[in-house]
């Protein structure tokens, strides 16, 4: 225990704690640009700069740790200059064009901060931006001109995604950069697209690559047939934007987001949870294969994009493990493309727009691959990420919250309660034991609520449960592991070859899809990550156990209809040619 | 507000005995100093704003100040930048500004001479 003053009042604080910790426990608000909790705690920016009693220079709010009746002042004149000084010298070398800019939506840190401190555009030149160039990607691109040289990106990319793109680059004395490997688009650079660095970008630098204006092309088109979908994850944040807090029930937004895409002007309003059933019909049936014929096991979960960008690029010996079943998006786009629009609605699938919402910026990229395709038609054309669309609808002056519901009535927008939980790590492990238990076994699960498979898990991120099929007589051990840190141990102890796993769900973001790096930003020093997932997590189980009338996804009607009329059986031939796909080894430089 | 002046004195002595850029000559001073920018430009790490972005800012007023082409704005902004280097990470950044300071205060009328 420590004394200290702070702003005049005398106070209590534990050892070894920052000012900064001290300050927020103690409601003393202290600005911040660099710092992320125990991610990026660097002291860079010296934004949270604060005086010292008896020091001459001004401390580090976010590095200084207290001392025995240290004096400090928040709020003295002298701090308030330096806070405008550094934000003014920031300013000149950012360009400023808030009106066209992914965070000119309020959510600029930078932004905010500059209005704080009234930092006026006298104290700037005209902005010029640091770098005057933008490293293209196709889920993510960095526009330079307004880094702000944070390092939060490095940061979290090494840690959480821990695919280490970006470097601070220092070469030519005072003109520092952080980036991936320079002349490198980011699809060249090691990158897996899972933006989780998106998330944490003070500034409009990082963001997901734009697809509104595409999307907005289409809708204008009338030669254009539009159909959209959205993922399950998307429902438990779609009201984030709008000001519903963090885990608000599916039931109090979804009918509002169906009719806000009617709204849009979008001719189909789908739902990507009948294909995440699709999906658990085609990956169950393969994992049965793969048990019964002495196939390629532990086989990997393949709807993450990011995960499945990791293990081409960075673990390809693992290929073979990997579902061949096409992530459910893809599915949907496949299967509306070249069925439902050409059989039932009699429109020639070239007409066919296909628009994804999705949680992810990894989907952009996804939908980029040349494999996405049968017969020229493309299975998906473009991917909003759940931001974007809350961007697209209020710049269409859509009032979300007085929205009534609206209910898709085809069958590609009905969904079991296994399908929803796809958004939260472990959700797909649980769907699919679901299914698999009951074709092998010839009963349903005792309980269908699997808890061992939700939450964080360990603190390795990872989740291990084992099923005993007492009719097959066999153990199923499987694993769920989420984010990048999860990843890298789950390849060590598959590496070590001592545990034998049957069945592994990988997602690419920590929390799975519910935090995905597409979703909605929620401020660290709001709500740490794993809150945000948990609490959007109980979201989608919630609407799984009270919403739904089915909860395993073989009782979809609209699958079952589906392989009755055009599929035949899962795992099928005609299945294999729509709905699963092939991995290649991706090759990439880091310098 | 006499009493801040003496503490002003006071300090302005002090910095007077310990720092020997003090008793810098009013001839070719902006030179000078841009010479001294330039020396410490090279042991700048990048990795703070006051001193990274402060210091070239610092050396474009400098230059201003030598072309004798300044405003009061500018005079004042530069007072700014410079004490605003008391927030910089490491004694790179601090060391520049401390001796700054002192040549601001003890070779003011070269600087104020500029301003129209
Ligand atoms: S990063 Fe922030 S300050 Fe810069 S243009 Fe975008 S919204 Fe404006
Ligand atoms: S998207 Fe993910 S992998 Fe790519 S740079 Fe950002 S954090 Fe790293
Ligand atoms: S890209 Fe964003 S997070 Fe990375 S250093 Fe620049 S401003 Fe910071
Ligand atoms: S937030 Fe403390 S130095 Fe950046």
């Amino acid at each position: 225990m420590a004394k200290l003053i702070l702003n005049g009042k005398s106070i209590k604080a534990q050892n070894g704690q920052t000012i900064l910790q001290v300050a927020r426990e103690n409601g003393v608000e202290i600005p911040t640009l660099c710092f992320l909790k125990e991610m990026n705690e660097i002291g860079f920016c010296r934004v949270c700069v604060v005086e010292v009693e008896g020091e001459k220079d001004l401390v580090a709010a976010c590095d200084t740790v207290i001392k025995k009746k240290m004096v400090v002042h928040t709020d003295s004149p002298r701090v308030l200059e330096s806070r405008q000084a550094t934000l003014a010298l920031l300013a000149k070398k950012h360009r400023f064009n808030c009106w066209v800019c992914p965070r000119g939506d309020g959510s600029c840190e930078f932004y905010n901060l500059l209005k704080d401190y009234s930092v006026d555009s006298f104290q700037f030149d005209p902005a010029e931006g640091r770098h005057d160039f933008v490293v293209e990607g196709t889920g993510i691109y960095q526009d330079q001109t307004k880094c702000v040289l944070c390092k939060r990106c490095v940061s979290v990319c090494n840690n959480v995604a821990t695919a280490k793109v970006f470097k601070f680059r220092d070469e030519d004395g005072n003109n520092p950069i952080v980036s991936p490997t320079p002349g490198l688009p980011f699809d060249e650079a090691g990158c897996i697209f899972c933006g989780q660095c998106t998330k944490v970008c003070p500034t409009g630098t990082l963001a997901e690559v734009d697809h509104i204006e595409r999307v907005e092309e289409a809708i204008r088109d009338p030669k254009k047939f539009v159909m959209v979908q959205m993922a399950p994850a998307v429902r438990s944040a779609v009201g984030e934007p709008f000001g519903y807090p963090v885990g608000t029930p599916v039931k109090e937004v979804e009918g509002k987001m169906y009719e806000a895409l009617r709204l849009l002007g979008f001719d189909e309003v789908t739902d990507t949870n009948y294909a995440a059933d699709l999906t658990i019909m085609e990956e169950g049936t393969e994992f049965i294969g793969r048990v019964q014929n002495g196939g390629v096991l532990p086989l990997f979960t393949s709807c993450s994009p990011g995960w499945v960008r990791y293990i081409e690029q960075y673990r390809p010996e693992y290929l073979a493990h990997l579902s061949t079943a096409k992530s459910p998006h893809m599915m949907q786009g496949a299967v509306l493309k070249n069925f439902y629009a050409p059989k039932i609605k009699e429109i020639d699938p070239k007409d066919v727009y296909m628009v994804s919402i999705m949680p992810c910026t990894a989907k952009k990229y996804e939908i980029s691959r040349p494999e996405m395709e049968q017969d020229g038609i493309r299975d998906v054309d473009a991917v909003l990420t759940t931001r974007e669309l809350g961007r697209l609808i209020k710049k269409n002056n859509i009032d979300f919250v007085n929205l009534p519901d609206y209910k898709p009535e085809n069958k590609f927008a009905q969904y079991t309660g296994a399908a929803t939980i796809f958004g939260a790590s472990g959700g797909v492990m649980e769907a699919a034991v679901r299914t698999v238990y009951e074709v092998l076994e010839g009963e349903p699960l005792g309980s269908l609520d699997l808890t061992m498979m939700r939450g964080v898990g360990s603190e390795d991120q990872i989740k291990e449960a084992t099923l005993t099929l007492p009719k097959t007589g066999l153990d199923v051990n499987v694993a769920i592991v989420h984010g990048g840190k999860g990843i890298k141990r789950m390849f060590e102890i598959l590496d070590e070859g001592k545990k034998q796993y049957h069945f592994i769900e990988f997602m690419g973001c920590p929390g799975g899809c519910v935090n995905g790096g597409g979703q909605p930003i929620v401020k660290d020093d709001v709500m740490d990550k794993f809150e945000v997932a948990a609490l959007r997590a109980s979201a989608l189980y919630g609407s799984d156990a009270k919403d739904t009338e089915y909860r395993r996804s073989h009782l979809s009607e609209s699958v079952q209809w589906t392989y009755e009329n055009w599929f035949e059986s899962a795992g099928s031939h005609i299945a294999h040619k729509y709905l699963h796909t092939n991995y290649s080894q991706k090759k990439f430089r880091k310098e | 507000m006499s009493k801040e002046i003496v503490l002003r004195i006071q300090e302005l002595y002090e910095n007077w005995i310990k720092d020997d850029m003090t008793s810098l000559g009013s001839a070719d001073i902006f030179a000078n100093l841009l010479e001294y920018v330039k020396e410490t430009q090279k042991d700048i790490c990048g990795k703070c704003i006051p001193c990274r972005d402060g210091v070239p800012q610092i050396e474009k007023l400098l230059t201003k100040f030598e072309d004798g082409s300044v405003d009061k704005g500018q005079l004042l902004t530069l007072e700014s930048y410079v004490q605003n280097l008391r927030s910089s990470k490491c004694s790179v950044g601090i060391d520049f500004g401390k001796t700054m300071e002192v040549v601001l205060r003890n070779n003011f009328n070269d600087f104020y001479k500029k301003v129209r």
